[in-house]
């Protein structure tokens, strides 16, 4: 079979030049019109190499390249990013490229590369390292094996689920003692194999590394109560007593995954339960090392069984293994659970043991790391520490109207001026307004999830705008939960910190002081030379040229553009605007292109309600700019920039 | 032998960058300020390419490259059409680029490619996207680098 070539690139072009020189080196290639297409075609059509390009409308090249690195479908593909000539100097070294390709390539470089990688990626008999043929294919074999005991489970489960309902309906008719007892024992084993079928189910998933932990607030005793709810009526029949235990600084709440710390318990519990004749089975719970939001927990079961030599007490966790095998058959079972428990245990960050000597049973111990929620302090703290010395004016974008009623009476009590905004599309209308009167804001606290538009698309919204327009607003994130994964996300998204909720003074003030001595912004200059320059290929005499090709025709422009408004001529707008924002952009004039963009899409609306004001921004922005290249001096600057 | 490539736009300024740009990669360069004088030139200049803006008045381009294919005389010429980034340029590009005549045209190498580009241009973009257009005409012979 050929060596096939998956090619992602939106320039029609550009993907038929790559087809055309690579059918000609005698490889299969399919085309992907952009990222998203890309990543469907990569999981359907398994390529043994993808051909990437980074500029794309939608999803970038880059964050396609990561998507596709993270999907353990398509995480093995070596990938070739393509890119612009001059565009991989700034190049972040992105998530699992293989290769950084530039634009335009040479033919014979780019068939020489995906031979490659494409060698490695299907490593053909005699021409391949032996150590990693061998490594692949015991991870193969591995695969193989979880995929099949996955598969083979589902298939299990549908019958004996059909057999547990069924038998319950049979216990539902009119049965002699004797059946009963029979159909009960049914159902119980039926119940008792669907269990295990389970457990072998999540431990294939867990090795295959498809398992992930829930992340939400939770009362420690539920997951407790649960486990011994199902555990005391199998502790009584074998009358055992099950006792609880809790140390005194146990939190009552968590942040973490309660179904999986009860499956842990459960299986230790069911494990002591099914191992002991008679005696108790205590369980015992106690907080470790707590830090302001996290803590250890460390849970005993003990047991009075008959134990397990010492040189069984590692191999028990190992998958398959029970400390002798003749207890398979005493007690049954496959072994699958306590690997179940430590793959679960070492997922939540802690880790499992045994103490144990034969004949006097065994104190199963494991730890597990879990997040402690904020301590929830009245919701108007009071103003500690320090104050600002001025009031700042925040934008505070909140969708919860308690939340809102909190958020605005604590700051507005330490003196601040707050405008509210219940979604991420309020909150960018505010900062846009806020930057078009000249008032922006000193701060956002902006909560995460809102409907519409989320805190995070807000912000990235927001620094996308400021590329234009300049400055720099601090973001700050309003969470009820601050995981780890939260503030990753808020951080990329563009945020500059994050305070939980509700918000508090001091807290607030703690996180504002490096964002708020920050020297207040620069003013925006009203020409980007570099966005100039590139325009031109960092030719000064062209721009030169440019300048004065624009600076000639603009004020004719201009005069049609106010024309066309004071006649209320939309599509005249839509078309003067339209011309105006391209000159202007050519030249590097980013604000005045910005508001040029708005008028035009004003006029492309055929609504040209407030268009009088913001033709007098777009003059004042376009008179910037006519200034900034009026003066010889932005020659001098031009020629540094390029270096030369 | 050089290259030759006709602009058209209603742009003075844009028209001024892009010429320069071309000449100094060593094109022959000749522009026309609207649609009808863009296929006027078409026919007598004969350009290896032809940059054609797309928002203009009179004749827009995409009436201008309808009407080059429907010309036996200019139908092989490839196109490099100018949208700007968010303008309404760039939505009717979404909306007819699959449709019509521009799809036929698209998906053939035979009938000269059709390419787009969006403002603002950055000099090197252009002579990249110049360069892929030419080479998939097949009149780009100098613009593939020779592979050894």
């Amino acid at each position: 079979m050929s060596t096939r070539i998956l090619v992602v690139e939106d320039s029609r072009t550009e993907a038929m030049r790559a087809r055309l020189i690579l059918e000609r080196a005698g490889y299969q290639v399919s085309l992907a019109a952009d990222g998203k297409d890309g990543l469907t075609k990569a999981v359907a059509e398994k390529p043994d190499v993808i051909l990437l390009d980074t500029m794309m409308p939608q999803m970038s090249g880059f964050e396609a390249c990561g998507k596709l690195k993270i999907d353990p479908q398509t995480s093995h593909i070596p990938i070739i990013m393509l890119v612009s000539n001059g565009e991989a100097t700034d190049l972040p070294s992105g998530p699992g490229l293989e290769c950084l390709l530039a634009k335009p390539y040479d033919p014979a470089l780019l068939v020489n590369k995906v031979q490659a990688f494409a060698t490695r990626s299907a490593a053909p008999a005699g021409n391949g390292d032996e150590l990693t043929r061998a490594r692949q294919e015991i991870q193969n074999a591995q695969k193989a094996r979880s995929d099949f005991l996955a598969n083979m489970s589902h298939e299990l489960r549908t019958p004996l689920h059909e057999i547990i309902g069924m038998t319950e309906l049979v216990m539902a008719t009119e049965l002699s003692t004797e059946q009963q007892q029979y159909v009960n024992t049914a159902r119980n084993s039926s119940n008792a194999l669907l269990s295990l079928i389970n457990d072998v189910i999540e431990f294939s998933e867990l090795e295959a590394g498809q398992l992930g932990l829930e992340e939400k607030l939770f009362d420690l005793a539920e997951p407790i109560e649960r486990t011994l709810e199902i555990m005391n009526p199998r502790a009584s029949d074998k009358g055992l007593d099950l006792t609880m235990t809790r140390g005194t600084q146990v939190p009552k709440q968590l942040i973490g995954d309660a179904n999986r710390l009860r499956q842990v318990l459960a299986n230790l519990v069911a494990n002591a339960i099914k191992f002991t004749d008679s005696g108790k089975i205590g369980i015992r719970v106690d907080a470790e090392s707590a830090t302001a939001n996290q803590v250890e927990l460390h849970f005993r079961v003990s047991d009075t069984g008959i134990g397990i030599p010492k040189d069984r007490q590692e191999l028990i966790f190992e998958p398959f293994q029970q400390s002798d095998t003749s207890a398979t058959r005493r007690y049954g079972g496959l072994g699958v659970g306590l690997a179940l428990a430590k793959q679960l245990v070492k997922l939540m960050g802690g880790r499992i043991w045994v103490e144990s000597q034969p004949g006097e049973g065994s104190v199963f111990h494991f730890t597990v790391k879990m997040q402690t929620p904020a301590p929830v302090a009245s919701a108007v703290a009071p103003v500690a520490g320090k104050a600002w010395p001025r009031a700042l004016r925040i934008l505070v974008a909140e969708d919860s109207p308690t939340n809102q009623l909190i958020a605005k009476s604590s700051l507005s009590k330490a003196g601040h001026a707050i405008t509210l905004a219940a979604n991420g599309v309020e909150a960018v209308k505010h900062f846009q307004a806020s930057r078009d009167n000249a008032q922006p804001f000193d701060l956002v606290l902006m909560d995460v999830a809102m409907p519409e538009m989320d805190g995070l698309d807000a912000t990235r919204t927001i620094r996308e705008k400021e590329k234009s327009l300049g400055g720099h607003l601090p973001i700050v994130a309003m969470t009820a939960f601050a995981t780890k994964e939260y503030q990753i996300k808020c951080i990329e998204s563009g945020m500059d910190a994050y305070v939980t909720k509700p918000v508090r003074i001091e807290e607030l003030n703690k996180t504002l002081e490096p964002l708020m001595t920050r020297e207040p912004a620069a003013p925006v200059p009203p020409v980007n030379l570099r966005d100039a320059l590139e325009v031109v290929g960092d030719d000064v005499d062209i721009l030169r040229d440019a300048v004065a090709s624009s600076l000639s025709e603009v004020p004719e422009q201009l005069q049609q553009l106010k024309e066309a408004m004071s006649r209320q001529d939309a599509s005249g707008v839509e078309a003067k605007a339209h011309r105006l924002k391209g000159v202007m952009s050519n030249l590097g004039g980013n604000g005045a292109r910005e508001v040029g963009q708005r008028l035009e899409t004003m006029g492309e609306q055929r609504n040209l309600s407030g268009g009088g004001e913001l033709v007098s921004r777009f003059e004042s922005e376009i008179a910037r700019v006519v200034a900034f290249y009026s003066s010889p001096a932005w020659e001098q600057s031009a020629r540094a920039l390029i270096g030369g | 032998m050089a290259l030759k490539i006709l602009c058209v736009d209603d742009d003075q300024p844009q028209l001024t960058i892009i010429s320069s740009v071309l000449k100094k990669e060593g094109y022959i360069v000749d522009i026309a300020l609207d649609g009808y004088q863009g296929l006027e030139k078409a026919r007598t200049f004969r350009p290896d390419l032809i940059i054609l803006d797309i928002m203009m008045p009179g004749l827009n381009g995409y009436q201008v490259c309808q009407k080059l294919q429907a010309d036996p005389e200019t139908a092989r010429i490839g196109v490099l059409m100018l949208t700007a980034k968010g303008g309404v340029d760039e939505k009717y590009r979404v909306a007819s680029e699959f449709s019509g005549k521009v799809k036929d045209r698209m998906h053939g190498f035979e009938v000269g490619a059709v390419e787009f580009l969006t403002k603002p241009i950055k000099a090197k973009e252009l002579v990249q996207r110049v360069k892929a257009v030419l080479w998939a005409c097949g009149v780009g012979v100098e613009a593939e680098p020779s592979s050894s």
